[in-house]
């Protein structure tokens, strides 16, 4: 039996445990079954699988969990937009303090960057460096900022991989997409490009830097 | 029940309508407490997460350009920080016979069918657990969820021919674990 047989299998078998499965591919499959020991085996273990799926019961929810929710979530807001005496900040002012403040933390990142940029040990990655010495919480602030701060599609995967970064600076990307940094650039995005992307951050020359720098100026409150 | 559309609400949201983020906190909280419990299964750590979801909604909806469906854009969310949450508490539980939601009130014996359903529950719901991330967010959202391979497919970035085989691989690790216990 050839193996692209038993690929084909893979879907099938799933199609016809949900019913979905036409009436010929149907009976492919069942061809295939009568011929294919390994594949006879997968299916009747994803069979009983699903069985047994059937049988699982969902946790508990505590009492009246759902009719507290939305006033929780208004508190835990409340607590993170606090103004002077205590009074919640404006929504349009909250939604900008976000953007803001991660903007403002990653430009201080980028400063302590070229301030210490001489000094690096040119054996290892200057962001490898520069990481090490920034505190692993403004590194997290920015990862949580980070989503905050333009269109989501486009910024959860940069703070997923900062947040990867942050749990495993051994791990930490050394590159940076020139292509990905003008295009983020264009969308208002600098700072989401100096932890992500494929070519080598020393590619970056002085006048990336200075529209990086410029940008985050621009974002900054 | 509100019959306006989430993309009514979340315009009017945008107006700074606070009734229209509850509204849309009402209409979808359950969907994303679900997901995110069978991503976490302690309570609390999903509640925590939950919450955060809908904070970080309240606070980047103006960054929802409405390129995706807001529960695609929703569900996104829910995953990334359930996903960020397993990372920073590396949470590789395993659940155990005296995990709270197996503890019996009775104090009579159970029949033995029972014990062996329970047993079985807590066999899947362990190798559920300990399934690849990926592997782990197609199987919640395509057999809890119900949600067409196409949806998943806007929701996690990945070819529908790359889920299929995610899922299939989902399935059959879980009915391994079960029937080889852990």
């Amino acid at each position: 039996m050839s193996n692209m047989d038993c690929e084909k299998f893979r879907q099938l078998v799933l199609e016809k445990r949900e019913g979905s499965i036409s009436p010929q591919d149907e009976k492919i499959l069942d061809g295939h079954l009568a011929t294919c020991g390994g594949c006879r085996e997968d299916f009747e273990l994803i069979g009983a699988t699903f069985d047994a799926l059937r049988d699982v019961r969902d946790e508990e929810v505590p009492n009246h969990y759902f009719t507290n929710l939305l006033p929780r979530i208004h508190r835990r807001i409340d607590e993170g937009s606090r103004g002077f005496a205590g009074v919640p900040l404006p929504l349009w002012i909250q939604r900008l303090i976000a953007p803001g403040s991660a903007a403002a933390v990653l430009g201080s990142i980028v400063g302590l960057y070229f301030l210490l940029a001489p000094s690096f040990d040119p054996s290892t990655s200057g962001l490898q460096q520069l990481v090490s010495q920034v505190p692993r919480e403004d590194l997290e602030q920015v990862a949580e900022s980070v989503s905050y701060s333009g269109p989501l599609t486009r910024t959860m995967e940069p703070s997923q991989r900062l947040l990867e970064t942050v749990a495993s600076p051994a791990s930490l990307s050394q590159n940076v997409d020139r292509d990905l940094v003008s295009d983020q650039l264009q969308h208002g995005h600098s700072f989401t490009v100096f932890l992500a992307g494929d070519s080598p951050v020393e590619d970056i020359n002085e006048e990336d830097v200075d529209l990086i720098i410029k940008k985050l100026d621009q974002t900054s409150l | 029940m509100d019959q306006r559309s989430d993309l009514e609400l979340i315009q009017e949201f945008k107006n700074g309508s606070n009734n229209a983020f509850n509204l849309l906190v009402l209409r979808y909280q359950e969907k994303i407490y679900w997901v995110v419990r069978r991503m976490l299964p302690d309570h609390d750590e999903a509640d925590d997460v939950v919450q955060e979801v809908f904070v970080k909604v309240y606070r980047s909806i103006g960054s929802f350009k409405g390129d995706s469906s807001f529960y695609t854009w929703l569900y996104r969310i829910a995953m990334n920080l359930s996903l960020n949450e397993i990372r920073r508490k590396k949470t590789r539980r395993t659940f155990s016979l005296d995990d709270s939601t197996m503890q019996h009130e009775s104090t009579d014996p159970l029949p033995v069918e029972q014990l062996e359903k329970e047993e079985q529950t807590r066999l899947i719901k362990a190798a559920i657990e300990r399934l690849p991330e990926k592997q782990k967010k197609v199987f919640i959202l395509r057999y809890y969820e119900e949600l067409p391979y196409e949806q998943i497919s806007k929701i996690l970035k990945t070819s529908v021919g790359g889920l299929k085989a995610n899922y299939f691989h989902a399935v059959k690790k879980i009915g391994e674990y079960v029937k080889h216990g852990l």
